[in-house]
């Protein structure tokens, strides 16, 4: 699993590839960990390069989210793959975070 | 565990070939073969005793056959050592007739302990994954009961629960739904489909719940006395008329299938005493 | 016999392992243990080795009065009590009590698939299960020994001081002199030898259980005998060996 970062609009946008599995949860907790701990407002995930995530990644995502809602701070997903969203569906997660199909719906989602 | 659509070595999640197992001198298994297409779901019927515990027992590698081959995603399993076979268990869950919980340990503490047993992932990670496990059985906010506080079909939905905590690719159920309320049968089905659809799990059922089987089932065999007598799908299993078959899934108590005593055995040694 | 070797083999190198820098010793479930074998026997450990102290100082009295000597007693209650009779009786308690309970409720275990549940998540029953008992065992039945053999001492003087008559420091004194440090390590030998001993015999017949819950019943029986002779006889052997050579 790779992470990367960029820039747009003051936004970061952390793109991840690879899979989000036991292995390497820990690795993307560990990198998420600063941005809350730096109170980010504003957060996007490209997972356009996620081919799989399990359910310690999800729990990863949901710890980062309970987290943030101190500060009242944003977080969107961008770019799912259909079965990587199937696994937010069936625990019902797609209530709780904001799923967009690519990253210039999710950038406007974050500014609104 | 990484990148089930592409590691896979085979179409199929699970083969059985030939499979051979004597106790003593009662043969239990005699040449059972099938397979299970990745995303099915397979029901094994049969009466008790027809040896489909025996069977799933070979399966997860708890038994070892006389002879016949188990490959699980293409990797033959009843050669392989205990560490070797401790790896490919890893991408399965099994679901056990009574539970299996740890009565030592509470719900909650039982569906982490795969997770924390098989990764560095830290207690509150851990914690997180308990709770959506939970929610899937319909037991949220059950995590701090022992089992000895909740019931035998609650022990079941929990036993579910710690079988899918390493999202398995492949499920294994000893009568899944035994002991449960019509509406938490209905429960358990549904997941189980939706796991299959969705996320493409493989399951293999073991049940005499006919009415579940044929709610879930993509595929189905039927286990008599040691050998499949039948296979096919639902609609195949329903149509064939093998007069053992159709006893079993209708439910009649007259028909081939033997009790232990006949009727005129049972008159003449109660009349000969 | 074979599988009962492995068993043991496999329990001990999972206890050194972690010295050799594998994953950690389970501390939390050690600690459950100890509690269930250390302090859970502690107050029948306390109590038979208090009355057999009574016992000695009384016999030896009887004995001792003949030889209008006393004053032996003290002697005869701390070399008996430091050498065989507080790791024994002890062992026999911690036998009872702590050896007959882990087979019963790892065979209980075996009955309800758990044993079985553990192996198909890829955990190693011996290293999650036997190992954190065993060890238990090990570092627990020293430590009985040692309460135990106190309170039998103080029992022999409490009959010497009370009924006998004898002079309390005197008592103390002489008993003192009578013990050299050899009698308490090898007592304590003894007790560490019988805790593997029990630990392991206790572990392997609750992991052989077949059958259901009288399965469980039998089981339980054939661990207590075993372990007593087995603790018996390793106790004939390290007497020998220790004072005979």
């Amino acid at each position: 699993m790779q992470i990367t970062e960029r820039t747009e609009d003051t936004i970061p946008i952390v793109s991840i590839t690879g899979d989000i599995d036991l292995e390497n949860s820990p690795k993307l907790r560990e990198y998420l960990k600063p941005k809350a701990s730096q109170k980010t407002p504003r957060l996007l995930l490209d997972f356009t390069g996620v081919s799989y995530i399990d359910s310690s990644g999800l729990a990863t995502l949901i710890e980062y989210f309970q987290s943030v809602q101190g500060f009242g701070g944003k977080l969107a997903l961008a770019s799912l793959s259909p079965r990587v969203k199937n696994v937010f569906e069936i625990v019902r997660l797609e209530q709780i975070f904001s799923l967009h199909p690519d990253i210039p719906s999710a950038l406007a989602a974050l500014k609104s | 565990m990484s990148e089930p659509q592409t590691k896979h070595k085979s179409p199929y999640a699970l083969e059985v070939r030939g499979l051979t197992r004597s106790f003593g001198s009662r043969k239990i298994l005699s040449d059972v073969s099938f397979k299970l297409k990745r995303g099915e779901i397979l029901i094994i019927m049969g009466g008790s005793g027809c040896g489909k515990s025996t069977l799933l027992r070979h399966i997860i590698g708890s038994l070892k056959p006389d002879a016949g081959e188990i490959y699980i995603d293409g990797t033959e399993i009843t050669k392989l050592n205990d560490r070797e076979l401790s790896n490919v268990r890893k991408r399965f869950g099994m679901l056990f007739q009574t539970g299996a919980l740890f009565n030592s340990l509470t719900v909650g503490e039982n569906v982490a302990l795969p997770i924390l047993e098989s990764s560095d992932v830290s207690a509150s990670i851990a914690d997180l994954v308990v709770k959506l496990k939970l929610e899937l059985v319909g037991l949220t906010g059950f995590e701090h009961l022992k089992p000895a506080q909740i019931s035998g079909g609650m022990k079941k939905r929990v036993g579910m629960a710690r079988a899918l905590a390493l999202d398995p690719e492949l499920l294994f159920c000893d009568e899944p739904t035994a002991g449960l309320d019509p509406v938490m049968t209905a429960v358990i089905d549904t997941l189980t489909v939706d796991l299959t659809k969705k996320l493409g799990l493989s399951a293999v059922v073991v049940t005499h719940d006919m009415t579940s089987a044929f709610r879930i089932a993509t595929q189905m065999i039927f286990l008599f006395e040691g050998r499949v007598i039948a296979s096919g799908t639902p609609d195949e299993i329903k149509n064939n008329p093998d007069p053992i078959l159709q006893q079993f899934i209708n439910g009649y108590a007259d028909g081939p299938i033997p009790l232990k005593l006949s009727k005129d055995d049972y008159l003449k040694r109660l009349m000969q005493a | 016999m074979l599988a009962f070797a492995q068993l043991s083999l496999e329990a001990f190198v999972g206890i050194f392992s972690p010295i050799f820098g594998q994953k950690s010793w389970r501390l939390s479930a050690l600690f459950s243990q100890m509690v269930n074998i250390g302090v859970a026997s502690l107050p029948t450990v306390a109590l038979a080795n208090f009355l057999l102290g009574l016992v000695l100082a009384i016999q030896g009295a009887g004995q001792f009065e003949k030889l209008g000597a006393t004053n032996m007693v003290a002697n005869l209650v701390a070399f008996s009590i430091l050498r065989e009779i507080g790791p024994l009786i002890t062992a026999v308690i911690v036998i009872g009590r702590s050896g007959s309970a882990i087979t019963a409720e790892l065979g209980t275990m075996k009955v309800a698939e758990e044993i079985e549940a553990l192996n198909v998540m890829g955990i190693d029953p011996v290293k999650y299960l036997v190992v954190p008992r065993l060890l238990a065992m090990l570092l627990m039945m020293p430590v009985l020994t040692v309460l135990g053999e106190g309170v039998g001492l103080f029992a022999g003087w409490l009959i010497s001081v009370g009924s006998l008559h004898l002079d309390p420091f005197f008592y103390v004194q002489n008993s003192i002199e009578a013990v050299e440090q050899k009698d308490l390590f090898t007592g304590l030998l003894k007790a560490l030898v019988f805790g593997g001993v029990v630990g392991t015999v206790a572990c392997f017949y609750g992991m052989q259980v077949e059958g259901g819950a009288e399965g469980v019943g039998r089981s339980t029986t054939k661990s207590v005998v075993t372990a007593l002779t087995s603790m018996l006889a390793m106790d004939a052997i390290l007497t020998t060996l220790i004072y005979f050579t």
